[in-house]
């Protein structure tokens, strides 16, 4: 399969891209260029990161601004049949067919990729749920499982056909620490042959995985760089104390029982080494 | 070109569908007209209801779950809906044969007209409909049709109109297939 490229080797790219629900801005002007890797976008709950993937998957179309995905436009239909073809999406809590088992559900899906030969997408849906680790729960009823298990097998319909670009919504929801672990293993798998862009809350999942990090506030982008980029926006900027400091712009209580503040620090005060969330939180707070 | 996946779409989509609505509303019909084949009572009204009800079903059964999950799949969403739209209105349609089987002798309307015109006219306000109503709004327009059939009396103005679906059935399903298709990029 050749993975096409936009210019520079860029397999997503957007520009000026916008989408309103009801007069509501969901996404505005954002601009991206992503060329391989893993990308986590990183928000607070109504940020736009779902309605950017959404758009990012081909689901929905912007109401204006240009995305080219693996170098071809989703507005032309032919185009867009091309780009679905190698294209993977999670959605945020998908539904599933309850009476399916969950090797129907995943070969129902490749069906639906146009996976016409049986016994090669047979052995391609039995891959993608080994991948995700269920392979022993092939002839179970979607109905028996647990959101986790869900979810899994949701994220094995997204992975047939070995997509160039995977889009995931929140794909760790659901998941114990060790299927997290298993979870970022596979998806830096499937980045070393494309692009994986992930949305998360939750920033140790992006300091473990991505090695690029886009945070978006309000529909816009308000960050794009590196992990490391993002924890030194916040440099000198987080302090620790025994009490509350009221000016900090934000404050809480530590496991130790000290108060960690991100914001101006107060003369006097002795700065720490800054998290990832605490450059999101510094970032997010617009204090940037 | 997809047709080879639809072929093959065919049976799990089936049985994603679920039937026990179809089946319960013609286990319904058959009893209301046995009995009303048993009394010697008219049954037009019976056969009207069955082709309102049968249109509902049938519109609400484009209802799939994982369509989330589906949504970038090269299969389009109208490619899926038409293959869910055939699996149920082949059924619907042998109801509707057993439906004329088991009525009255004296029953006129035999033709399944008003059933397809009423199934067209609801997969159309679907299609015009908001995408997350579009199954509910469309599942519901057959029954207020025929709601409003039974009740605006025929002498106000274009109170014929609301019979249309029952006396000019295909006209109807024409028009609605129009909008159909006017409609099937939104």
């Amino acid at each position: 399969m050749t993975i096409v490229h936009d210019r520079a080797g860029t397999l997503v790219r957007t520009a000026g891209l916008r989408k309103s629900f009801r007069g509501v801005r969901a996404v505005r002007d954002v601009d991206l260029d992503l060329s391989g890797g893993v990308v986590g976008l990183l928000g607070p709950n109504g940020a736009g990161k779902t309605t950017l993937l959404r758009m990012l998957a081909t689901v929905l179309a912007p109401d204006a601004g240009e995305v080219r995905l693996l170098g071809r436009d989703p507005r032309v239909p032919a185009e867009r049949l091309e780009i679905r073809r190698r294209l993977g999406y999670l959605p945020q809590a998908p539904s599933l067919y309850g009476g399916f088992t969950v090797l129907e559900m995943v070969e129902y899906v490749a069906v639906l990729k146009e996976q016409t030969d049986a016994a090669a997408r047979r052995r391609d849906a039995v891959r993608v749920l080994e991948s995700v680790g269920l392979g022993d729960m092939q002839r179970r009823r979607i109905r028996t499982l647990s959101g986790g298990m869900r979810q899994r097998v949701a994220l094995a319909a997204a992975l047939l056909g070995r997509p160039e670009l995977l889009v995931l919504d929140e794909p760790a929801t659901g998941l114990d620490p060790e299927q997290r672990i298993e979870l970022r293993s596979l998806l830096s798998e499937t980045a070393q042959r494309g692009t994986v862009v992930l949305s998360t809350h939750n920033t140790s999942e992006v300091a473990a995985l991505c090695q690029r990090v886009v945070v978006m506030r309000d529909g816009r982008i308000h960050f794009d760089g590196t992990p490391q980029g993002l924890r030194t926006t916040a440099e000198g900027r987080v302090w620790e104390a025994e009490e509350r400091d009221p000016r900090a712009a934000r404050s809480w209580m530590t496991a130790e029982g000290t108060y960690r503040h991100v914001g101006t620090p107060p003369a006097g005060a002795t700065t720490v080494r800054p998290t990832l969330e605490d450059g999101y939180l510094f970032v997010t707070g617009g204090w940037r | 070109m997809t047709i080879t996946p639809l072929a093959q779409a065919a049976r799990p989509t089936s049985r994603s569908i679920r039937w026990s609505p179809l089946v319960g509303v013609a286990a319904v019909l058959v009893i209301v007209l046995l009995v009303a084949r048993t009394a010697q009572r008219p049954s037009d009204v019976v056969m009207a209801i069955a082709a309102a009800a049968l249109a509902s079903v049938v519109v609400a059964s484009l209802h799939d779950p994982a369509t989330d999950l589906l949504a970038p799949v090269p299969v389009s969403v109208m490619q899926r809906r038409l293959l869910r739209l055939a699996l149920v209105l082949v059924p619907a349609l042998l109801v509707w044969v057993a439906l004329v089987v088991v009525a009255p002798p004296s029953l006129e309307a035999t033709s399944p007209g008003p059933l397809l015109a009423m199934t067209a006219v609801g997969v159309a306000a679907g299609v015009w409909s908001p995408a997350r109503r579009a199954v509910l709004v469309g599942a519901s327009v057959p029954v207020l049709w025929f709601a409003l059939d039974m009740t605006v009396p025929s002498d106000v103005l274009l109170g014929d109109a609301a019979g249309w679906w029952r006396t000019d059935p295909w006209p109807v399903a024409a028009v609605a297939l129009g909008a159909l298709v006017a409609g099937r990029r939104r």
